[in-house]
């Protein structure tokens, strides 16, 4: 153990040093603008295979999670008139509350059910935010969000600086955040509820205990995520339910590879990078995006993080075939000499 | 069961029934199981041992009827995870283990949710230790070899010392050399207080190191005894013997 702690330190501080780092390199205003879209779908993508992925569970809910943080944030600053970082904290402690209650009805439920319901659970959100104007601003929404404040400075001065170190950091310590999970025992326990429940549950894990939990956790950062995306746009509106979104969320997940932790942050930003490249393409945009996609997951499944991976071992397998013979390559060279 | 009955029942299972709609797979099984013995279970396929073993542990069901008592605590309602956790441990069939995870996770993992989060990593590196997979314990679950696998999997079951270990034909799949292997790890196991029931296709095993046997056929217990008698009762040969001789 006490040997990967070093390179994990540096892999952290290294993501926080580009978090830091990205607001000089991309200056112009378009870019920024792509660069905050990509973060924000960062986070929305990387947390959201918290369940997917690593828990096996079809959980379409955290687009719906995403959306009501966005409205919990929307409502606290403008209709309750709350500072940023309250207003912050109330969105990711109703995505944590809802997160929860949406476990409740899926708790006897497996696989494709559980989409089914979950998904229901956001077209339900969808047509609540119509049927309660008064609270949502109904189709119109809520427009007119205040930009996000902390410690007195609006995050949007100095051509939106603020927010690209918020999102930056955001989604440094998410990774970090989800890297200290997946190597706990709870993060064990999703992963071996995803790949053996019976084995698992005789290994002592209460899979609703820990699957409930799950879903809090990823409803308090889809929380977070979708009032990050409101503070941003500054406008909250139905289209947090929609359909786009749910798809868009998951391409970037199976595109970037649901194995690695950093897996959906590469394919959020891949996605959103070609997305702007195919605006001028119209209607066609999402059919080229989803052949795409489906080729990705044809010709390299596992999407680009596991390609990655396996590209990095192959070098490294390489340079110490070349460099200094490791102990495995000898010893078939040597029963060939001695044949 | 007269030489037992003053000793200290660890478990014990009266008319236990499990059916699946109206079909029959365990029908009023009883029998006891004595601290410190190696209780092996026979029986032709489906003839119902490891549906047996699953009411039991309460994975992934329980009992449809009957009682089961272990130490003392009527357990054919409680879930699972709280049956293992009271030391009532098992394998499964094959050689099942979490094979994204290494070694030394798959034990901590058991470790930290059967035994409790103190000290579950050494608990696990001691259970790993007992099975004689330490050397393994950074190697994922899926790159072990099968019988590694099968020791990995009685390492998960072995934390924090429980009482009693059931064991679904942990011989399954192995050559000779590692059967023996792993019937030397039962004995070892045992020697050192653990109760066993192991079911078991390959006989000589359990004729090396079962104290008593159960045959079991069309899901209803056929013969009790030892070993010996049980492996050369007329029933038995008939019934399962007659099937797959080895
Ligand atoms: N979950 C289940 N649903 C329906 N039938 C089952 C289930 N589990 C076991 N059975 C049936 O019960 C019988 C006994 O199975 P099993 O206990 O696995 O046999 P054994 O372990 O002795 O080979 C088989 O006929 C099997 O098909
Ligand atoms: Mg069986």
């Amino acid at each position: 153990m006490t040997k990967y702690v070093p390179s994990r330190l540096i892999r952290w501080a290294g993501y926080l040093a580009i978090a830091v780092v990205i607001p000089y390199v991309f200056v112009a205003p378009s870019s920024r603008l792509l660069v905050c879209t990509a973060l924000i779908y960062a986070l929305l993508a990387a947390s959201w295979n918290l369940t997917l992925g690593f828990g096996g569970i079809f959980n379409f809910a955290h687009a719906g999670m995403f959306g009501i943080g966005g409205y919990a944030m929307a409502i606290a600053t403008l209709k309750l008139q709350w500072a940023s970082i309250p207003s912050l904290a109330f969105a990711v402690l109703v995505g944590a509350v809802v997160g929860g209650l949406t476990y409740l009805p899926v708790i006897r439920m497996r696989g494709i059910y559980i989409a089914l319901i979950t998904f229901v659970f956001v077209q339900i959100s969808y047509h609540l935010v119509l049927a309660l104007p008064d609270l949502t601003g109904g189709s119109g929404g809520l427009p007119g969000v205040p930009a996000m404040t902390i410690a007195g400075q609006s995050l949007a001065q100095y051509g939106g600086l603020g927010y690209l170190w918020m999102l930056g950091a955001a989604v440094a310590v998410l990774l970090i955040v989800l890297e200290l999970i997946m190597a706990s025992p709870f993060g064990h326990s999703l992963v071996a509820l995803r790949d053996n429940e019976q084995l698992a549950r005789s290994r002592g894990v209460n899979r609703v205990r820990q699957q409930f939990i799950a879903f809090v956790i990823s409803g308090a950062m889809a929380g977070f995520t979708g009032a990050m995306y409101v503070a941003y746009f500054r406008v909250a509106d139905v289209s947090l339910f929609g359909f786009g979104l749910v798809t868009l969320g998951l391409s970037m997940i199976f595109l970037g590879g649901t194995k690695q932790i950093w897996g959906p942050v590469v394919g959020a930003v891949v996605i959103t990078l070609v997305n702007d490249r195919l605006t001028g393409l119209d209607a066609w945009s999402p059919v080229v995006f989803a052949a795409g996609t489906i080729a990705v997951l044809i010709f390299a499944p596992g999407g680009i993080s596991a390609a990655l991976t396996r590209g990095v071992a192959v070098l490294r397998g390489r340079l110490t075939n070349s460099g200094r013979p490791s102990t495995s390559s000898q010893t078939p060279q040597r029963s060939v000499e001695h044949a | 069961m007269t030489a037992t009955t003053n000793q200290h029942v660890l478990l014990s299972v009266r008319q236990a029934c499990r059916t699946f709609g109206s079909y029959r797979a365990v029908h009023d099984v009883t029998f006891d199981l004595t601290e410190g013995e190696v209780l092996g279970i026979a029986g032709p396929n489906g003839a119902g041992k490891s549906t047996l073993f699953n009411l039991i542990t309460g994975v992934p069901f329980n009992a449809s009827g009957g009682r089961i008592v272990y130490a003392g605590r009527h357990i054919e309602r409680l879930p699972a995870h709280k049956i293992a956790r009271l030391g009532l441990r098992r394998t499964f069939q094959a050689d099942q283990v979490f094979p994204e995870l290494t070694a030394l996770e798959n034990v901590r993992l058991a470790a930290h949710y059967l035994n409790g989060r103190r000290n579950s990593r050494s608990t696990a590196l001691q259970a790993l230790e007992r099975v004689g997979l330490l050397h393994s314990a950074h190697l994922r679950g899926g790159d072990l070899s099968v019988l590694a696998r099968k020791k990995l999997m009685i390492a998960g079951a072995l934390v924090g010392d429980p009482k009693v270990l059931m064991l679904d034909e942990p011989a399954g799949g192995l050559d000779n050399d590692d059967q023996d292997d792993l019937a030397t790890l039962v004995e070892t196991l045992n020697a050192d207080g653990t109760t066993f029931v192991i079911i078991e296709h390959v006989l000589h095993l359990l004729r090396r190191v079962a104290n008593r046997m159960i045959v079991m056929v069309a899901g209803e217990v056929l013969v009790v005894g030892s070993p010996d008698d049980v492996l050369s009762d007329p029933r038995v040969i008939d019934a399962y013997l007659g099937e797959s001789n080895r």
